[in-house]
């Protein structure tokens, strides 16, 4: 009981740390993207979304990668941590993802003159995004035992699987969407952008790695609050058994 | 790939009104210059705040559902423990 306490104290301490280090970060990347990073030259103030949009997609990796590693994990030894861990990456990448989805087309309007094209990076992205819905999608409405977590741990492992189809479908595509940090077009010229971008990059690790930590720590919470439900109707405490 | 901005407005002119006679083109077809990139980016980062904060809302409904039936389970304990109580 001891010892359960003081983990628990432990898990607030860091769970605070990371808030406190996200929420400076997350400031300071606007102070430096708005305030500090010059207005790019022809594409003017609309370029800004780009210290946003891309650490987001970063985000979305790192919310994928986790539900990569937990399915992987439940698959292989059934644990309420590693499905823990995947619903959470899920749900992470699905938040991200729509952040993608939405600060792109707003960025497109102005730098390619409509919202939308059927570019493969971009379908890629949204293929990828709609894997993770489906999970969710999945998680929602079905049980929660054995056989559901393992079918969601299945596509948890396909999900990630279209994540390297995303990134070097510029390349081998081709297609419209452009490549600023990868690229050979000279990236970010100005010192400024470049301290927005790392910024945001940094900004959005330490936030995604908050969220995960916060909803993996609310999915474990839920699991054993089943377990105990379970038990109360084995031992007949339940409120149905008793009123 | 990238949209030419507006041009710059001419210098003012010393010469006669008809010097400064000048006509008005509609905009046809897509050429961006419908889209305020100002406009865009505010929309952009509104719409950010908007899907994290309805997101944190969602978590916040899971923890209100998970305290209702933890609320729940303790009142059965407690009954089963007034009853026990009572046998004993």
């Amino acid at each position: 009981m001891k010892s359960a306490k003081k983990a628990d104290k432990g898990g607030s301490a860091i769970f605070i740390a990371l808030l406190v280090t996200s929420t400076a970060l997350l400031l300071a990347t606007i102070y430096v993207t708005f305030l500090r990073a010059p207005i790019e030259a022809r594409m003017g103030i609309v370029q800004k979304i780009f210290y946003f949009h891309v650490p987001s997609a970063y985000a979305m990796y790192i919310g994928a990668a986790a539900c990569f590693a937990g399915s992987v994990g439940y698959l292989l030894k059934p644990k309420d941590s590693y499905d823990a861990l995947a619903r959470a990456g899920a749900e992470l990448a699905i938040v991200m993802g729509l952040i993608v989805m939405v600060t792109g087309p707003l960025w497109a309007a102005k730098a390619w003159g409509y919202y939308w094209t059927w570019d493969p990076r971009l379908t890629t992205a949204l293929l990828s995004w709609l894997i993770y819905v489906a999970y969710q999608v999945l998680r929602s409405f079905s049980g929660d035992g054995l056989g559901e977590r393992k079918f969601a741990a299945a596509l948890g492992i396909l999900g990630a699987a279209n994540l390297p189809i995303i990134h070097y479908s510029v390349q081998k595509w081709g297609g419209q969407h452009p490549t600023v940090v990868t690229g050979k077009g000279g990236g970010l010229q100005h010192p400024d952008m470049k301290l927005a971008f790392a910024l945001g990059m940094t900004a959005f690790t330490v936030f995604a790695i908050t969220l995960i930590y916060a909803r993996v720590k609310l999915e474990l919470a839920r699991s054993r609050l089943v377990r105990a439900e379970e038990d109360a109707i084995d031992l007949g405490l339940d409120d149905r058994t008793e009123a | 790939m990238m949209i030419p901005q507006t041009k710059p407005a001419p210098a003012p002119s010393a010469g006669t009104a008809d010097d400064r006679a000048t006509d008005f083109e509609a905009v046809t077809g897509e050429t961006g210059e419908h889209y305020s990139g100002y406009t865009l980016m505010v929309t952009a980062y509104g719409l950010i705040w908007a899907i994290m904060m309805a997101w944190i809302f969602l978590l916040w409904r899971k923890q209100a559902s998970l305290n209702t039936r933890l609320d729940g389970l303790e009142s059965a304990i407690g009954r089963a423990e007034k009853k026990l109580a009572e046998k004993r």
